[in-house]
């Protein structure tokens, strides 16, 4: 059975490796599985490609951090 | 079948590439030809091959990364992507290079032809790669990103000091050519060059991408705001001065000692913020930045000597320090995040998606190298420490120490060899992957 969520946490990371870490997690999502990911600046570029691949995205500031959850639409 | 997801819109490698693989092509010319002109070379910034060294430099080196990377960098940071097929993005390419070769071999061999030519070629090259950008502004400036919108003012800026600083060159250059007298232009053609279109430039970019790949603290919201803007002021007056009579000699001054200082202040902030960095291993590209940084924040003292009675001429050694230190350092450490990047990109969207075997796909995924793979951090240390190097044994070689002249163009070669095999090395990297990627593909199917 697989977990609904993912959690990846890219806090840290200097670019591009969070956005590798992300495309590589999203490439393993199944369809009822959702990506968390926690990064340090809301991250802009990766909402084109969310959407152009038409991933769901909802980004909340945490106040230290920011919190992306990605599902499949 | 489909694409594994596409990173984005920006121009593809065969586009932006051979902009960047100008950097060590120049680098190598350039390092030959201040070999073959032995030390006399630092004597005098009007050298003829002073000329052409600064030139190779300005518009082969920093020009074409520079053209290469706003490109670049606006399409992912910002979402605006400039609209060149690959056939004029190659044309623009060959203009800029052929113009560049063309003005060095102009100034070597004082050839009035080439000058003209020269002024065609580049003309040219820039004039439709600022129609390409202004068009790309103004077109998509509703769908730009949210966090980049603070970087586009003193992008237009460094555009506009762009075209000002092509206006003065061609000036003079045709005036030259055609033997008849140059307009007094070039204090404003090296200020608007150089601290215009470069140094704003840099200014913009690192905003975004210092806290971005160095993970630093943001900026401070002052000086991202108000610090283009005042250089623009400081740039413009200067310029509006050059022309006025020996008693306004001290306001041009003071201005000058304004552009250096607002500079500092930048240099300033920005090691502030590298040395508070999250991450505590310096990588190649911070080192970079430090060399660029402290070869700037050294302009200042070196200018305020060279204001005393019983200092050396260190207008030569402050180039050195602006155009090889400060923008050389930040143009080859550059290339160390850009072009793993766009290899990594090419390689991810070669990447077929089989929706009936996901694991399938993150199996070829995982064959392509991780962008800090494509090139070793041993060598590109190694650069980096050739590269420092050089600069310093340029600068004391401009200040006339002579032992230093002797190893300042034997140094810099070096380093530009290593970078060349670095980028090499990546290159090699990439293509063994693409292999991979198809041997694989055709083995699962």
């Amino acid at each position: 059975m697989t977990h609904p969520e993912v959690i990846l946490d890219v806090r840290g990371l200097p670019a591009p490796e969070p956005l590798e870490h992300c495309l590589e997690a999203l490439a393993g999502l199944e369809r009822e599985q959702s990506l968390t990911m926690l990064i340090d600046r809301e991250p802009f570029p990766l909402y084109a490609i969310l959407d152009r691949h038409g991933f769901r995205h909802r980004c909340t500031d945490c106040g230290t951090h920011f919190q992306l959850v990605i599902n499949k639409a | 079948m489909q694409r594994a997801l596409s990173i984005d819109q920006s121009p593809p490698l065969a586009l932006t590439l051979p902009f960047f693989l100008n950097v060590p092509l120049f680098g190598l010319l350039s390092c030959a030809l201040a070999i073959w002109a032995g030390p006399d070379l630092f004597d005098s910034r009007w050298h003829p091959a002073t000329l052409a060294l600064t030139h190779a430099w300005t518009l082969g080196i920093l020009g074409s990364a520079m053209l290469g990377a706003l490109m670049h960098i606006l399409a992912v940071a910002g979402n605006i992507r400039a609209t060149l097929s690959r056939l004029s993005g190659g044309t623009l390419w060959a203009l800029l290079t052929g113009g560049t070769l063309l003005l060095m071999i102009g100034f070597m061999a004082w050839l009035p032809w080439a000058w003209l030519l020269a002024a065609l070629l580049l003309g040219t090259a820039l004039t439709g790669y600022l129609a390409c950008m202004a068009n790309a502004l103004w077109a998509q400036r509703r769908r730009v990103f949210a966090g980049a919108r603070e970087i586009l003012a003193p992008i237009r800026l460094a555009l506009l000091f762009l075209t000002l600083t092509l206006l003065s060159g061609i000036s003079m250059l045709t005036a030259l050519g055609l033997g008849k007298p140059a307009p007094n232009l070039l204090d404003s053609h090296m200020l608007f060059g150089l601290a215009g279109w470069t140094g704003l430039l840099v200014i913009a970019m690192s905003f975004q991408l210092l806290p971005i790949f160095q993970v630093t603290e943001l900026y401070p919201r002052s000086l991202v705001r108000w610090l283009p803007w005042t250089l623009t002021g400081l740039l413009v007056a200067s310029a509006a001065l050059q022309s006025l009579p020996g008693p306004w000699l001290p306001l041009r001054e003071l201005l000058l000692y304004l552009i250096i200082l607002a500079f500092a202040l930048w240099a300033i902030v920005s090691w502030a913020r590298l040395w508070r960095r999250k991450r505590p291993n310096a990588d190649t590209v911070t080192l970079f930045w430090y060399s660029a940084l402290a070869s700037l924040i050294v302009c200042v003292p070196l200018l305020l000597w060279s204001r005393s009675p019983a200092s050396h001429d260190t207008s030569l050694g402050i180039g050195i320090l602006i155009i090889v230190g400060t923008l050389g350092s930040l143009v080859t450490g550059m290339l160390y995040t850009i072009v793993p990047f766009l290899l990594w990109r090419e390689a991810q969207q070669a990447v077929p998606v089989d929706l009936a075997h996901p694991e399938r796909t993150r199996g070829l995924l995982r064959l392509i190298p991780k962008t800090g793979h494509y090139i070793p951090a041993a060598t590109a240390r190694l650069h980096w420490a050739l590269h420092s190097a050089a600069i310093m044994a340029c600068a004391l070689a401009a200040l006339g120490i002579e032992t230093a002249a002797w190893i300042a163009a034997p140094l810099l070669l070096t380093a530009f060899m290593v970078l060349t095999w670095n980028l090499w090395t990546a290159w090699q990297r990439y293509r063994l992957c693409r292999q991979a990627l198809i041997e694989h593909t055709h083995s699962a199917g």
